[in-house]
């Protein structure tokens, strides 16, 4: 199994499309440090100013804490695009090249070769949750210093202390790669389905999309359907940076991030282990 | 004993009838051909074969042991090109050999992966990544990955597609020395001049179903010929028939025209046998080419 997890490996690592997703993270994220970097006091100036009447704001408000957090929010939809654009294309782009005939007749059975792929999958999307974090929080750091954060919430603002902040994030970051694996498990199920490498890529996005503009609209039939969306819960990370930490909430919210997970890899396993291959 | 048995196997897509209780059985070290038009079943048979198409019922039986049972054992000791050489086109050769090596429970060396790329022919484009390979060479790396595992029994489905004349001839050469080194060879094509040069033994498929199979003997030499006589009277010469030895030959009418199987060397006797018994003789014709054979029974099945 370790072979095939490696051979998997390889193959994303040799593949052009799978630095995309690193590039297009790297691009973004410095695009939004030289833009913070550049403009960012006024960009906070702006936003605080409705709590001017109310509060007092004075020190360092934009620190590489608070940068790494507003990044992390504006990838909400471009990190499932981009684990997407890999995972929905393991299982289909095997087979609309035709690969996966070479594959499937081999020594090793074909749950073998799903659970090295879907290993490979989950390995990438890590790679891609610890390059955001880098890229987020230690070029953040770099740029613009620590300090105090400052994160504005529907329910209000949380000042966080600097030193309360770090495990924090790493927490938010852990959370993340789960919930980026939902989206993976989600794309390498349509996969296993599809024939082209773009149907599953599409429909994983649309799915997104359609699961967060549900999220968003508060329209009293919609309340009741919000606690089954994944994407309700995928945004969970937020609350690490709640206080206190709403512990039981999050472990919920995760229980369920987790059960769609193996909800979306049963399906495809099951579909994936009985398929007749005809490309 | 067979290296490979195929029986009763059936397969459905829907509606359609692919595999019809097709069975077969390959002897060690043959050339084994597989004919039949587009959409007989050749290469469902094939995919079943390697465990890319799960039958409806039927069983496959390699080295006498039972395909599902003792799929890992069985499936390293087999080699295959289904279809078009398909690999990964962003690597080399090299690359795409040595990640399809992993593929196998056998630790495969370097040197053999070098020793094989030799063999087809490749050697000095082995690091050129394969979207810049003609078809031909593809088709080459996809020889080479057939033996990537040293396999006993190869399996080949239409391998001369796209390929040129001499390209063709090579191919017929490596099969041959294949055999040669004492596999076996099981191989579907559309050029019936091929299967008729290379095959030891073969089978006709057609809408799933087994036409005729046997050696090439058997089907192709004069000890067993399909003799068509067009007469003037068929029903009067069945009644004939009836009462001699013949009967055992006759194989049946079609509109005037009477079939036997019988020696090339009996033929005089048959003629003579109708005309004693005064039955118009139009015309006598029997085949013996392959292209004959198969145009005969596949035309008979699709009627």
């Amino acid at each position: 199994m370790l072979k095939l997890i490696g051979v998997e490996l390889y193959k994303i690592y040799t593949k052009p499309r799978s630095y995309l997703g690193l590039l297009a993270i790297t691009i973004i994220v410095c695009l939004i440090h030289i833009a913070m970097y550049s403009g960012g006091q006024e960009y906070l100036d702006f936003i605080f100013s409705t709590f001017k009447d109310s509060f007092d704001v004075s020190g360092k408000i934009l620190t590489g804490n608070l940068i790494a957090f507003i990044i992390l929010q504006m990838l909400v939809v471009q990190m499932p695009l981009l684990v997407a654009f890999v995972t929905g294309d393991i299982i289909s782009g095997e087979a609309s090249g035709g690969t996966l005939r070479i594959l499937a007749g081999k020594p090793y059975s074909r749950s073998h070769i799903f659970f090295s792929k879907f290993i490979a999958c989950a390995i990438y999307t890590f790679v891609l949750v610890v390059w955001l974090g880098i890229l987020a929080v230690v070029l953040g750091h770099l740029l613009f210093g620590s300090g105090d954060m400052m994160v504005l919430k529907t329910e209000g603002l949380v000042v966080l202390r600097d030193g309360d902040i770090l495990w924090r994030y790493g927490y938010a970051f852990i959370i993340a790669f789960f919930s980026l694996l939902l989206i993976a498990s989600l794309a390498f199920c349509i996969s296993s389905f599809a024939e082209n490498s773009i149907t599953p890529i599409v429909i994983t996005m649309g799915l997104i999309i359609i699961s967060t503009v549900i999220g968003t609209l508060e329209v009293p039939l919609f309340e009741y359907i919000k606690p089954i969306l994944f994407t309700t819960h995928m945004i969970i990370w937020r609350n690490m940076f709640d206080k206190p930490v709403p512990w039981n909430e999050i472990l919920l919210s995760m229980s369920i991030v987790f059960a769609y997970t193996c909800m979306f890899t049963g399906i495809a396993w099951f579909h994936f282990t009985r398929k007749d291959i005809l490309t | 004993m067979s290296i490979l048995s195929v029986k009763n196997l059936s397969k459905t897509y829907q509606q359609f009838k692919a595999l019809d209780n097709l069975s077969f059985d390959v002897q060690p070290g043959q050339i084994y051909g597989l004919l039949g038009p587009n959409g007989a079943g050749k290469s469902t048979t094939m995919r079943c074969l390697l465990t890319l198409i799960k039958p409806d019922v039927g069983d496959i039986l390699f080295f006498q042991k039972e395909l599902k049972e003792n799929r890992r054992e069985i499936l390293n000791k087999v080699g295959y090109l289904i279809e078009k050489p398909d690999f990964y086109n962003y690597l080399s050769a090299y690359n795409n050999l040595k990640l399809l090596s992993k593929y196998s429970t056998n630790k495969i060396e370097d040197k053999a992966i070098h020793s094989l790329i030799e063999k087809v022919g490749l050697k000095g484009r082995e690091n050129d990544a394969v979207k810049k390979y003609s078809h031909g060479m593809k088709q080459r790396l996809g020889l080479a990955q057939v033996l990537l595992n040293n396999p006993d029994l190869i399996i080949l489905d239409e391998p001369n597609t796209g390929l040129d004349p001499q390209g063709i001839v090579e191919l017929r050469d490596f099969i041959f020395e294949l055999k040669n080194e004492g596999k076996t060879v099981i191989l579907s094509s559309h050029i019936l001049h091929e299967i008729e040069q290379l095959a030891d033994s073969m089978i006709i498929i057609n809408k799933g179903k087994s036409v005729i199979q046997g050696s090439k003997e058997e089907l192709l030499g004069e000890n067993n010929l399909h003799v068509k006589i067009e007469v003037e009277h068929p029903t009067q010469l069945e009644k004939i028939l009836l009462h001699t030895h013949w009967q055992n030959k006759y194989k049946g009418t079609h509109d005037t025209i009477i079939s036997f199987d019988i020696e090339k060397k009996e033929i005089a006797h048959l003629v003579s046998f109708l005309s004693e018994n005064k039955i118009g003789i139009v015309a006598v014709s029997y085949r013996k080419k392959l292209e004959e054979l198969y145009m005969s029974l596949t035309q008979n099945t699709n009627a």
